[in-house]
């Protein structure tokens, strides 16, 4: 009865063991297959948000490229864009290394460099378009003066030139040549 | 002169004139042709001159040299700066095909530069694990401004140069508005390195 019971307890005692090794390995296994979903999640988050910041600082620069075209003051931009490519050139070196995390990190410190930059672009250009046509408008007010008074003068100072002419050719009297038949 | 001659001699005088008063607004609707586009990339020593250049290396010693881009594209450009390691057997650019080298970059730099600007940082590098066995050296890793890149890039013994020849240099891109994407711009530079020593 003894020798059973005892028995029973080293049993009990195994099949405890055996259940927690069994629940140790399941839970090794359950974490190794979720630290791994874990790191791939954290690859393709470190990737998106390469892209999503590079994608946002090409879009930054053409918008850029639009105001100078415009004849905009574009230096503001282009040292924020600067501090935003450094970021995102921070974020790939990591991201090449490895630490997905601090990709993400500087992509995002990346975006937020430039964020707003496409609304200052587009206020900068309608700034530069409109003080372009103002240009336009008085160089050409400016030209068209200039060319209307070389106008009217050319055709004053022929009309005084030509009348001039004509007294100075009247007023020369004939020369008689001896000699001629 | 007859009076024929002082009407023509009016005529011309007054259509110079007329162009001279319009140049202006000419000036402002035609599009005049800028002068030829183009890029600059340099490397220079650490005193800002193209000499004393970093030539024979050895492990855990730091070299400095400045990179440079001049922008006469006649816009601002949106540079990218590669900078890459070879050996002498792996390949270089090929500014003849307008290709880049296909080796992988390591260490890279985004440039935002005006038109008719310059751009210059100093980029510092050293060699660690370096090794040497009969014929051929042995870089293991290559350190650019304090981010340290795995390289594992082996170089032959060069009888006819005497060294073990490694190359550090860096290709120029540039983004192309037209295709959303960068493109090699056909500029490359670089610095051989003799690897001496451990």
């Amino acid at each position: 009865m003894v020798y059973c019971l005892s028995v029973k307890k080293v049993g009990g005692i195994s099949m405890v063991k055996c259940r927690s090794f069994i629940c140790f390995v399941v839970f090794i296994l359950v974490f190794s297959w979720f630290a791994h979903a874990c790191f791939a999640v954290e690859k393709a988050d470190a990737e998106e948000a390469l892209i999503d910041a590079e994608n946002i600082l090409s879009s930054v620069y053409v918008a850029v490229l639009e105001v100078e075209k415009s004849g905009g003051n574009v230096s503001g931009l282009l040292v924020k864009l600067d501090s935003g490519g450094n970021f995102l050139v921070e974020a790939q070196m990591c991201y090449r290394n490895g630490d997905f995390v601090g990709a993400v990190y500087y992509a995002d410190l990346s975006v937020r460099n430039v964020t707003g930059l496409v609304e200052e672009a587009g206020q900068l250009e309608a700034l530069a378009v409109g003080g372009c046509n103002e240009r336009l408008f008085q160089t050409m007010a400016a030209s068209g003066l200039a060319v209307g008074v070389v106008v009217l003068g050319s055709v004053v100072g022929w009309r005084i030139f030509k009348r001039r002419y004509f007294e100075k050719v009247l007023k020369m009297k004939p020369e008689v040549v001896t000699g001629e038949s | 002169m007859n009076l024929e001659d002082y009407r023509t001699v009016f005529a011309v005088s007054g259509l110079i004139l007329i162009l001279v008063a319009s140049a202006p607004t000419l000036s402002l609707v035609l599009p005049l042709s800028g002068g030829e586009c183009f890029s600059e990339l340099w490397i220079l020593g650490p005193n800002h001159m193209a000499e004393d250049y970093p030539f024979n290396v050895v492990n855990d010693t730091v070299y400095n040299v400045f990179l440079g881009i001049g922008n006469h594209m006649g816009s601002s450009a949106y540079y990218m700066v590669y900078v890459k390691f070879r050996n002498q057997s792996e390949p270089l650019s090929n500014a003849t095909a307008g290709m880049p080298s296909l080796l992988s970059p390591l260490y890279e730099c985004r440039v935002f530069l005006r038109d008719g600007k310059t751009w210059e940082a100093p980029l510092t590098f050293s060699f660690s694990g370096v090794s040497f066995f009969e014929n051929q050296s042995f870089v293991e890793s290559l350190v650019i401004n304090d981010v340290v890149f795995s390289v594992g890039k082996l170089a032959l013994w060069d009888g006819g140069n005497n060294g073990f020849y490694y190359q550090v240099f860096v290709e120029l891109w540039i983004y192309n508005a037209g295709f959303d994407a960068f493109e090699f711009h056909n500029r490359f530079v670089g610095i051989w390195l003799n690897m001496t020593g451990v």
